[in-house]
């Protein structure tokens, strides 16, 4: 065990809050009171980590990550539990802000280091390979006020990847700078990983966890929910968002087989049943989105594609009163809140019964070529009706005057969100903007005959 | 009670805390055309003032010293003096971004402030030495003894400013009580009047205000060339242990408790 380099036992770390500071000292005079009110920010969390491994701690804004990661830290002293640490640990929480703008990068990284308890004169041995990291050639010496902020984000990660540590505490520092030196940086935790230094990465993007955790914890509400594989802990995390944690227990819902395919002889893709993302919505009237899926080719959940990757989107609704003619969509929305795609059943042509009953499920299965800009979509489901004359006419009617005659049953804007990741090199799938249009190109060149 | 670990760190920080207080010195008045010497004009103004104002109101009771150099030797050390508690006592909540994030003790915050204090006082004196000379100061080798008085005053700072920072992160409202407090607390001993006029019965009364007996020695050095007599230094003596030892034990108590609500 003894490779077990940070052991926390049923921490727990109690917030007091006062109304009134002077609450406080009214407390002090007369101790049997109590003017607070407590706020528990983490409880009965218990994990260990071992040497060289990358953890990732996923969780909500106010998840309790920050004061997991501050009493790890010592910069907090926890209320209950204990924690062991075999050796010493890092943090590179909100980088940056700690350094004197006044004084150079150099001597920066040389009172940084100090005030992080290194001796005096360690990190002059390490200056060079720091200063090489970093790459910010003269502004090394130069006064820091001079800095754009990704300087700054790489003086910080050059400064914290070249002390040594047993356990180094990154948050979405990686996001800032360029491309290429992001994957220096990962290159070096890579580095540091087979040095047998743990990392602990605390994260939002849920992508780096996925590519490059090999565990994760999954924190709410001061509450460890999850670990374990970091695929199986994004599913949990997306299963939070949708307000819904059990999907065993929820997701037996009627297995009847899908008659709601049409008669093209194609086979149904559908995902297993652990690759699902369970959703709850109480409050549905009509029908109510019960679980969806995110997979790739193989069937497998995950949140990140490559450009021009197939994914396949599905979801399972559950009748909750009898409909006309279902018809559903699947919509991918940018960051910007721009729907770059959005397409229902009914203009695939895909054949749909003209009537489903209550306590039917209505299962939807997608699948798309993400030939759009590399970055976080967010997804979306709706299930709408209409009348089966109205639908048996289609074709013929107005665009406009079809979309009259849609009944919302269920709509879910934003149930989940993935990813998509750029090629190293130009394929097929390249291109500027954010989505790629189906078509052909040829050049030609006309040599200029009149000058020669 | 765990052991304290105050000392500790003060040595294991002694210099980060040396360095940043040097800086603070040289970049406190950062951006401004001439920088460090603000440090000098603003008590420079200050003595203008007061001697136009005193000698019009009082004269010639300053026992035949110069007006100018019983004041400016007064005055100079309990500015710094006031300056240590101020910015010592806000220290916690100016550092909050180191405190949040590192693990530090904080009271390197306030050492540092001190520090700071005692390098200017160290300033002022050496230029109050020609200055004394031309108003007609008697210096002798008890100037020697200046600089250890200097460290024993800020001594004492160090340890009212310990105990305010850790009391003031947790009720802010301290911070302005002593906004009006430290102004008027200048005037609860003579630095810009004379002591003479101080009925002889209410005199020994004054050293009941802790850092006049600092103050008062640092003044008689330089007016007199007189050593404070061995009640004095018991005085001091006294009032440092006791505010060290206090500071000590409410950043010690109060520690977890500040971290919490920073």
């Amino acid at each position: 065990m003894s490779d077990v380099v940070l052991q926390v036992e049923n921490l727990g770390k109690c917030f007091k809050i006062y109304r009134n500071p002077w609450d406080r000292a009214r407390e002090w005079i007369s101790p049997s009171q109590h003017y607070h009110h407590p706020f528990w920010s983490l409880r009965n969390v218990s994990f260990e980590v071992r040497r060289g491994e990358f953890l990732g701690i996923m969780g909500e804004n106010g998840a309790g990550k920050s004061t997991l990661l501050k009493i790890i830290t010592g910069v907090l002293k926890p209320t209950e539990g204990s924690y062991r640490l075999d050796g010493k640990v890092l943090s590179l929480l909100e980088l940056g802000t700690d350094f004197n703008f006044e004084l150079s990068g150099r001597a920066n990284a040389i009172y940084s280091a100090e005030l992080l308890g290194f001796p005096p004169g360690f990190v002059q041995s390490r200056l060079p390979e720091i200063e090489a990291f970093s790459e910010l050639g003269e502004f090394f010496d130069r006064p820091m006020k001079l800095y754009s902020s990704g300087m700054k984000a790489r003086l910080a990660f050059s400064l914290f990847a070249f002390l040594d540590c047993d356990v180094l505490i990154l948050d979405e520092v990686l996001a800032v700078g360029d491309i290429f030196f992001q994957q220096k940086c990962y290159a070096r935790l890579e580095e540091l990983i087979k040095r047998q230094v743990t990392i602990i990465f605390v994260t939002h993007a849920l992508d780096a966890v996925q590519q490059y955790c090999n565990e994760a914890i999954l924190l709410h509400q001061g509450q460890k929910l999850f670990q374990g594989e970091p695929r199986a802990a994004i599913i949990k995390f997306h299963q939070l968002r949708t307000g819904h944690l059990d999907p065993a227990s929820k997701v037996s819902a009627p297995a009847k087989p899908s008659i709601t395919t049409g008669e093209k002889s194609k086979e149904f893709f559908w995902a297993t049943d652990d690759n699902f993302i369970a959703v709850d919505s109480p409050d549905a009237k009509q029908a109510q989105l019960v679980r969806y899926a995110i997979c790739n080719g193989e069937g497998q959940f995950s949140t990140v594609f490559q450009q021009g990757e197939q994914a396949y989107f599905c979801c399972e609704f559950l009748l909750k009163a009898s409909i006309e003619v279902p018809l559903i969509s699947v919509m991918i929305m940018n960051k910007f809140n721009v729907v770059v795609h959005c397409k229902g059943s009914h203009q695939h042509g895909e054949i749909v019964p003209h009537s489903v009953n209550q306590g039917d499920s209505i299962r939807f299965c997608r699948s798309i070529n993400l030939n759009i800009a590399p970055d976080q979509y967010v997804l979306g489901f709706a299930l709408v009706t209409m009348q089966s004359d109205i639908y048996a006419q289609l074709n013929e009617l107005p665009q406009a005057e079809v979309y009259k005659q849609m009944k919302i049953c269920d709509v879910h804007e934003k149930v989940g969100t993935f990813y998509v990741k750029p090629h190293y090199s130009n394929n097929e799938h390249s291109h500027f903007g954010i989505c790629n249009l189906p078509g052909e190109c040829q050049v030609q060149v006309l040599p200029n005959f009149s000058s020669s | 009670m765990p052991q304290s670990l105050l000392f500790h760190h003060l040595y294991q920080y002694r210099r980060y805390i040396c360095y940043n207080a040097w800086n603070e010195l040289q970049f406190r008045y950062a951006g401004t055309g001439i920088g460090i010497f603000w440090n000098l004009i603003h008590p420079v103004c200050e003595i203008i003032i007061y001697t136009i104002v005193f000698s019009l109101l009082i004269s010639r009771q300053t026992q035949g010293h110069s007006y100018v150099l019983y004041l400016t030797s007064g005055l100079l050390p309990w500015r710094t003096f006031a300056d240590a508690i101020a910015q010592g006592g806000n220290a916690f909540t100016q550092n909050a971004t180191y405190l949040k994030r590192l693990a530090i003790p904080p009271e390197i915050f306030v050492a540092k402030v001190s520090v700071t204090s005692l390098l200017l006082l160290f300033i002022y004196l050496v230029l109050l030495l020609p200055l004394s000379a031309l108003f007609g100061g008697q210096l002798g080798f008890t100037i020697l003894l200046l600089p250890l008085l200097a460290i024993l005053l800020h001594g004492l700072g160090f340890g009212m400013a310990l105990i305010l920072a850790n009391l003031q992160t947790l009720f802010p409202d301290i911070r302005q009580i002593l906004q009006f407090l430290i102004p008027l607390w200048s005037w609860t001993m003579p630095i810009f009047y004379p002591d003479t006029i101080i009925p002889k019965s209410i005199q020994p009364w004054l050293y009941l205000n802790p850092p006049y007996a600092f103050i008062e020695s640092i003044r008689y050095i330089i007016l007199e060339n007189r050593l404070p007599s061995i009640q004095i230094w018991l005085i001091m003596t006294t009032w440092i242990v006791f505010f060290l030892w206090l500071g000590r034990m409410v950043n010690d108590t109060l520690q977890d408790d500040v971290r919490d609500v920073i």
